[in-house]
């Protein structure tokens, strides 16, 4: 239209206004209407990392173990100082002034619990996940091959939870072993990881399955803790029976997380290789002095099998077999702590010098020769943990309120 | 007591660029002559002055001459023309405001075409009856024209406001027929009016004659924009907003805008951890308000919220986006601080606390810094270029090197560079489209051997009207900074501390670990870019649209043999990116009505939404052949590094919607309530929208002959977002450190659950102005809680680094803020004017509640020093002795703030800065280093009872430091063309007294701090920070 027509510029102007103004609005109702549509939904997908459901069991386990070692690692460091196995010389760690702060881990758990026990329960939550999604994919698996694979997840997550929930049992006491859940009493969390152990056993396809072989150790060991520490003699039986078929199938057994370095790097890092064992405990070399003897996170092994099955026997009163037992544990032979009269620095025993030497023992000595195999056991397992006098630091006390579920 | 004055060198280097500066003045101001004349050609040709000499010239030849003069087609029918003659002398008018006086009472009009051509017809009848008012702005001190002035013919839309050219000239056009008042502001001068009568078809004159302000703008006239949704009159607000304007930012003599903040604003801390580029630095707005949250304010520029993430943001949950940002291990991190230039900064409002920042909802408990930058006006086309040269000097005399066993070796590694700086700025245009383009560069080598620092970027500014209500401004601006940097933290401790620690294989000496350690190199580049819509259909109602992107990329190679790792001598290279993107958009709609009368009404409803994320890429390569290789297709093994996945992602989308209702009732008491609701992809899907309501009431009190003032009382609240993905259970896919196979890990345990922190603040403050504004003072007293704090999660839950968020815990802040300003001395020759801060914070950061626990007990190291009822930024010390923890106090000042003055004697201004804090303390560990050599403590400390180690290692950290000297001369204008010219010398922190022997009180680290939040401890603390350089420059501003 031309402006000046009919000298009507200011007609339209104003229709041109009004058009505008139409405009305008619809804009800003089509701004709103966006908005509005923007807060209908606001989820946002994180693509660097996996949801749940999208998550591979035996990966997840995988990643549990991950957790647990860098846990286990700084755990037993600061358990070794803390029960004075171990003297901390100097340092710049965490670990180090973790202690340096507190000074003792059963006054305060609180650093130990900001540093060691955080990395086991994500362990340990992971497993319990990764059992979850297992029995999930399981349910849903559309062939033999996708059962196997899932069956195998299953029997790791639970094998491991069973695990990790002993150890944090007897490390931190009553406690919730999930997220939200109840309070558990330390034996009853023993109960869960003896059910978790059963589960696996039961979902072996084979005899000589070599998770089926695990759980059996893992449940010789958790039988005989709840047998010890209740004199339930049925559970005593059942420690020594599943130790039993676990050694006929497995003589050598050894399920341990084993990583040859990282005792003594860390060790290093901390003491710039300077720290000692401590004074109570000079007989047995630290093992991060020793070169080649792996270092890790053992949950059970021969050794450890053949003592269990000789204390249960001895609390039984079966003295007889406990000799037995004691004399075919392959730790006698080499042992660090003098039994049989053997020097530290010297060879090792010879079968026949061993069973000579268990034959004279009497039920007492034989309780003093496992106590003190007990403490050599300690090169893997690192769950000695006594103090000076003798008594043990674990359970350590949990901070205040910490049981209380919000 | 330790005192730092120049060096000799300094001096010397100072006065040699004194003279340099001079010739390069003298040879500056001869090719800006030769410009000149070529600078008409940016200025429409209707608008450009022209010279004309009409006396009694017949107006058809009049047409002929103006045509000639201004290169003008001017198209007229002879027959059309009455028998006129004309007579008007003109040097500078406009054509087009020649044109209109020759035509005046002819009853023709000129109409524009789109080809610049000039029709001259006969007046239609209906036309609007409109004339046209012109004039000149001049100071009544000494006539000098009075540039930048705004004036306005009152009641009419802001389309019709003009801004003064170079020459203090204005026309604003179309203005109705009728009595108005022309309005006329400047700043540094009172505001003026006159009432004036237009007639038809006429031009007329007003001239102004401005007289200085002594205190540049009647305080409750002026307007602010932050907090308030829409610009706002200060006696209407019952908030305090501190405002900086273009001449105190010029007038600071900061070179970055952190430096702004020192002493200047009240209840505002702005510290650097180091002297060393790219170090960062953190601004911290009334205290603490988060545990696990950063403290950084939000920032916006332009109406746009952009990107201040930091290097806190390295731990998961201390950022809002929680992923680590490029962070430099010796030297802090790069901050996004640092990527606006000052020059081309306008104003800056600051808003502090929640009372006053409740409408930007869930990212503003830390506070609102608004940054507005130039923006184009209309007027003549003018040019700003500026120089500035100096030189850097850091004072080691007052740092642990002085006191080191090995000073000698540190001290090669620091030098005396020379920094320069330069920019741009071209302004000019019509109303239909008024520009400004900037461009500012700056380098600056650092003061220690391998920082090198550059800077460039551009900014532009377009405003454009469509009719006379809408108008419509675009604003970008582009950056690229580059900084180097090496391991100083390590090449500090490798002679220094840990001596007795083995060194790294190879590495034999300073020599070695200069030519073989890691050094690293981080390039920015960022983009900021906003449009801002007006639209005003009627006079009582206004909408603004705002859209915005801000987009930054950062990338740092790193490459060498790390210092740090005692059993590897191979050489890696490290390549970390950080992306991030943000897009924002913004709506506000303002019904005034009524506008005047007894009972005022301002109702503002909007909405408000963004969409931000950041994406993270860590690579390492192992295995290089040289330190001086950083391609990773020379690595032998590529990792994703130690302490970072290799990836990482994080979004927020956040939506808000708000209201707000102001009342003014009897221009006295102005009562405010608003309510925004917020909804964001980081709450808790078992969460809905978060609200944060507030109300405020001002009342400005009967003026006396010497007094006026203003009460007020606000309360209000405002959020904080959890981390971006904090709510949801993540996994994340790695490679084991133990078992080299594939795992899965759990990333965060997630909580539905999860909501903002919400920051609750009182306010309640009094500001008088006394004699005619000749003195003002201000005070304010605040106190704010945030409820809902983020911890990790209980115990009984799962604890640990993964353990979720949880609102369970409270903290508290409070304190008392002082501003005063008195101007002794003003008239035409001199003036002087003296100001200063003081704040006092009663709490900082108090913890009320930590989820029913005396003690945090169940996160990471980070917190494990907090107890109820202690502040969040305590040095803490826990003695094997008596297992009794104490707090000693925070490294934050408890006392901060400020003291200016500025002087101005005819052409001459001198300006001082100086800041100050006391009450915060520090740790003597040069002390604990002689101390443990002499074999009295182990390295952590713990052998003493907490008074002995109170008395050995904890030391008062008060400070006072000129922050900056600086004299400028206005040269007279002795080159054509040019407008204006001034040279000034300046001086930043040429002087700090500090009580802190071993450590330099006003460096403060946000790293390994939390953000300043988390517990020091007296174990393995040792402050590596040098001082803020020393600065001296001499620089040169010209306008033509």
């Amino acid at each position: 239209m031309n402006g000046h027509f009919d000298g009507g510029y200011p007609m339209q102007i104003q229709t041109s206004r009004r058009v505008r103004r139409r405009v305008h609005a619809r804009l800003a109702a089509i701004a709103m209407l966006a908005l509005s549509t923007g807060a209908c939904d606001l989820d946002l997908v994180n693509p660097t990392v996996l949801a749940r459901d999208e998550v591979d069991p035996n990966l997840l386990v995988n990643g549990a173990i991950e957790s647990w070692m860098q846990g286990w690692n700084s755990a037993v460091i600061s358990e070794w100082y803390a029960s004075d196995e171990a003297v901390s010389t100097d340092g710049t760690s965490a670990s180090n002034r973790m202690l340096d702060e507190t000074g003792d881990l059963t006054v305060n758990s609180t650093y130990f619990s900001g540093f060691a026990f955080a990395e086991m329960l994500d362990g340990r939550e992971e497993t319990r996940i990764a059992a979850a999604r297992a029995q999930t994919v399981l349910d849903a698996a559309a062939d033999s091959a996708q059962r196997a694979r899932a069956t195998v997840g299953l029997q790791r997550a639970k094998a491991y939870n069973a695990w990790f929930v002993t150890h944090l049992a007897r490390r931190r006491g009553d406690q919730p072993i999930q997220p939200g859940g109840e309070v558990l009493t330390e034996l009853e969390q023993y109960e869960h990881a003896l059910s978790q152990f059963e589960d696996v056993i039961v979902l072996a396809t084979e005899t000589t399955d070599s998770m089926r072989i695990n759980a059996l150790g893992g449940s010789a060991r958790v039988s005989w803790m709840i047998g010890s520490a209740t004199g339930d003699e049925a559970r005593l039986e059942a420690a020594i029976t599943a130790a039993e078929e676990a050694l006929g199938l497995a003589p050598n057994l050894m399920w341990a997380f084993e990583w040859p370095y990282a005792y003594i790097s860390d060790w290093y890092v901390n003491n710039w290789g300077i720290a000692a064992p401590g004074s109570t405990f000079a007989d047995i070399p630290i093992p991060a002095t020793i070169v080649g003897i792996p270092q890790g996170d053992m949950f059970v092994d021969a050794d450890a099998l053949w003592l269990i099955k000789a204390d249960a026997h001895l609390q039984l009163g079966e003295t007889p077999e406990a000799r037995s037992a004691l004399a075919s544990t392959p730790l006698l032979l080499t042992n660090h702590v003098g039994l049989a009269g053997r020097d530290p620095d010297g060879p090792a025993l010879s079968q026949a010098e061993a069973d000579a030497w268990v034959a004279t023992l009497t039920a007492e000595e034989v309780q003093h020769a496992i106590d003190e195999l007990w403490r050599e056991n300690f090169y893997l397992r690192g769950d000695r943990n006594v103090d000076d006098s003798g008594a043990p630091i674990f359970p350590i006390p949990l901070p205040p309120n910490a049981l209380e579920v919000e | 007591m330790h005192y730092r004055i120049p060096g000799r060198s300094g001096l010397v280097l100072i006065m040699s660029l004194i003279a340099a500066s001079a010739a390069v003045e003298a040879q500056q101001q001869t090719t800006i002559a030769a410009r000149t004349s070529a600078q008409d050609r940016f200025v429409p040709p209707l608008d450009r002055g022209i010279a004309v000499e009409l006396e009694n010239t017949p107006l058809a030849e009049a047409l002929r001459i103006i045509s000639s003069s201004s290169g003008i087609p001017i198209a007229f029918s002879d027959r059309l023309l009455p028998d006129r003659r004309v007579t008007l002398h003109s040097q500078s008018m406009s054509a087009r405001a020649v044109l209109m006086t020759v035509l005046q009472g002819t009853g023709l009009i000129m109409e524009v075409m789109d080809n610049g051509q000039v029709l001259i017809l006969p007046r239609p009848a209906n036309a609007p009856r409109v004339g046209l008012v012109q004039g000149r702005v001049v100071a009544a001190s000494d006539g000098d024209p009075v540039r930048n002035a705004e004036v306005q013919v009152v009641g009419l839309p802001q389309a019709q406001t003009a801004v003064t050219s170079n020459g203090g000239a204005y026309i604003i056009a179309d203005v109705p027929a009728g009595t108005h008042w022309v309005r006329v502001t400047a700043l540094g001068f009172t505001p003026d009016s006159q009432e004036v009568v237009v007639r038809d078809d006429e031009v007329t004159t007003v001239n102004f004659q401005m007289t200085v302000d002594a205190i540049m703008l009647d305080p409750l006239a002026a307007t602010v924009s932050t907090g308030t949704l829409i610009e706002t009159e200060r006696r209407a607000l019952g908030t305090s907003i501190a405002v900086l304007t273009q001449e105190e930012i010029e007038q600071s003599g900061a070179t970055e805008l952190i430096e702004l903040f020192q002493g200047r604003v009240p209840g505002v801390t702005a510290f650097t951890p180091s002297g060393a580029n790219g170090a960062g630095g953190h601004i911290r707005v009334r205290g603490v308000s988060s545990i696990m949250g950063d403290q950084a304010p939000l920032i916006y520029i332009d109406g746009v919220p952009v990107d201040n993430g930091s290097s806190a943001g390295n731990r998961a949950g201390e950022n809002v986006l929680a992923h680590p940002t490029v962070t430099n291990a010796s030297t802090g991190a790069h901050t996004r601080l640092q990527e606006i230039p000052l020059d081309q900064i306008e104003r800056i409002e600051i808003v502090k606390g929640s009372a006053a920042t409740t409408m930007y909802g869930s990212e503003a408990i830390n506070g609102v810094i608004q940054i507005f930058t130039k923006r184009g006006i209309p007027g003549d086309f003018r040019v700003t270029a500026r120089a500035e040269q100096g030189i850097s000097s850091v004072d080691l005399g007052d740092s642990f090197v002085d006191r080191s066993p090995y000073a000698d070796q540190i001290r090669t590694l620091f030098k005396e560079p020379r920094t320069q700086r330069y920019s741009v700025l071209a302004a000019g245009g019509e109303r239909r489209l008024a520009y400004t383009l900037g461009f500012d560069h700056g380098r600056d080598a650092g003061v220690i051997m391998g920082n090198d620092a550059s800077e460039t970027s551009v900014h532009g500014s377009f405003s454009t009207l469509g009719g006379d209500k809408l108008s419509l401004r675009l604003s970008a601006s582009m950056l690229q900074r580059t900084y180097s940097s090496l391991d100083y933290s390590a090449l500090f401790d490798f002679v220094d501390v840990n001596a007795e620690v083995p060194a790294p294989p190879g590495i034999e000496s300073m020599q070695d670990a200069l030519e073989r350690g890691s050094r690293s190199e981080t390039d920015v580049q960022r983009v900021i870019a906003s449009a801002n819509l007006t639209w005003r259909p009627l006079s009582i109602l206004a909408n603004q649209f705002t859209i915005g992107v801000d987009r930054s990329d950062e990338l740092q190679l790193t490459a060498g043999q790390p210092l740090r790792d005692v059993f590897s001598s191979t050489y890696q290279a490290e390549n970390i990116r950080r992306d991030f993107n943000r897009i924002t958009g913004r709506y506000v709609g303002s019904l005034m009505y009524p506008a005047q009368g007894a009972i005022t009404s301002t109702l503002s409803i909007g909405a408000e939404g963004y969409h931000s994320e950041l994406r993270n890429l860590r690579i390492r390569g192992v295995g290089l052949p040289s330190p001086g290789i950083s391609g990773l297709d020379f690595a032998e093994t590529i990792t994703s590094g130690a302490y970072a996945p290799l990836e990482q992602y994080s979004a927020i989308a956040t939506v808000g919607m708000f209201v707000q209702e102001q009342v003014g009732l009897w221009d006295r008491l102005y009562l405010t309530g608003g309510l925004r609701a917020d909804g964001s992809s980081a709450f808790g899907d078992d969460f809905g929208l978060q609200v944060y309501p507030k109300i405020s009431a001002a009342y400005v009190v009967e003026p006396t002959d010497w007094w006026s003032g203003k009460l007020r009382a606000a309360w209000g609240r405002s959020g904080k977002l959890p981390t971006a993905f904090a709510k949801v259970q993540t996994y994340s896919l790695g490679r084991g450190t133990y078992y080299d196979r594939p795992t899965i890990s759990l990333d965060d345990y997630g909580n539905p659950d999860l909501k903002p922190e919400v920051g609750t603040e009182i306010e309640l403050g009094v500001e008088s102005y006394f004699f005619g504004n000749l003195a003002s003072i201000e005070v304010n007293y605040w106190r704010q809680t945030t409820e809902d704090a983020l911890l990790r999660g209980r115990i009984p839950l799962i604890e640990g680094f993964n353990a979720p968020l949880m609102n369970v815990a409270a903290l508290k802040s409070s304190g008392v803020e002082l501003v005063g300003q008195f101007t002794p001395l003003q008239n035409a020759a001199m003036s002087l004017t003296l100001g200063g801060t003081v704040t006092h914070l009663i709490d900082n950061g108090i913890i009320t509640d930590l989820g029913g626990d005396s003690t945090a007990s169940r996160v990471g190291n980070l917190f494990l020093g907090m107890e109820v009822g202690q502040s969040i930024n305590s040095i803490t010390y826990t003695s094997q002795i008596n297992n009794r923890r104490v707090f000693y106090g925070s490294r934050e000042p408890k006392t901060y703030g400020g003291a200016f003055g500025d002087f101005r004697y005819g052409r001459v201004r001198l300006s001082t800065n100086m800041s100050f804090g006391a009450g915060g303390v520090g740790l003597d560990h040069i002390q604990a280093q002689e101390d443990y050599a002499a074999g009295l403590i182990s390295s952590s400390f713990r052998s003493f009872d907490p008074q002995v180690a109170e008395a050995r290692y904890i030391v008062p950290t008060d400070f006072v430091r000129i922050d900056a000297i600086r004299l400028a001369y206005d040269v007279p204008a002795l080159v054509s063309g040019v407008e204006t010219a001034q040279v000034w010398l300046q001086a930043r922190n040429p002087f700090t007294w500090d009580s802190w022997a071993n450590g330099d009180a006003t460096t403060m680290s946000p790293v390994g701090t939390a953000g300043g939040q988390a517990p020091l401890y007296l174990a393995g603390t040792l402050e590596r920070g040098f001082s803020t350089p020393r600065h001296y420059s001499l620089g040169v501003r010209l306008s033509f």
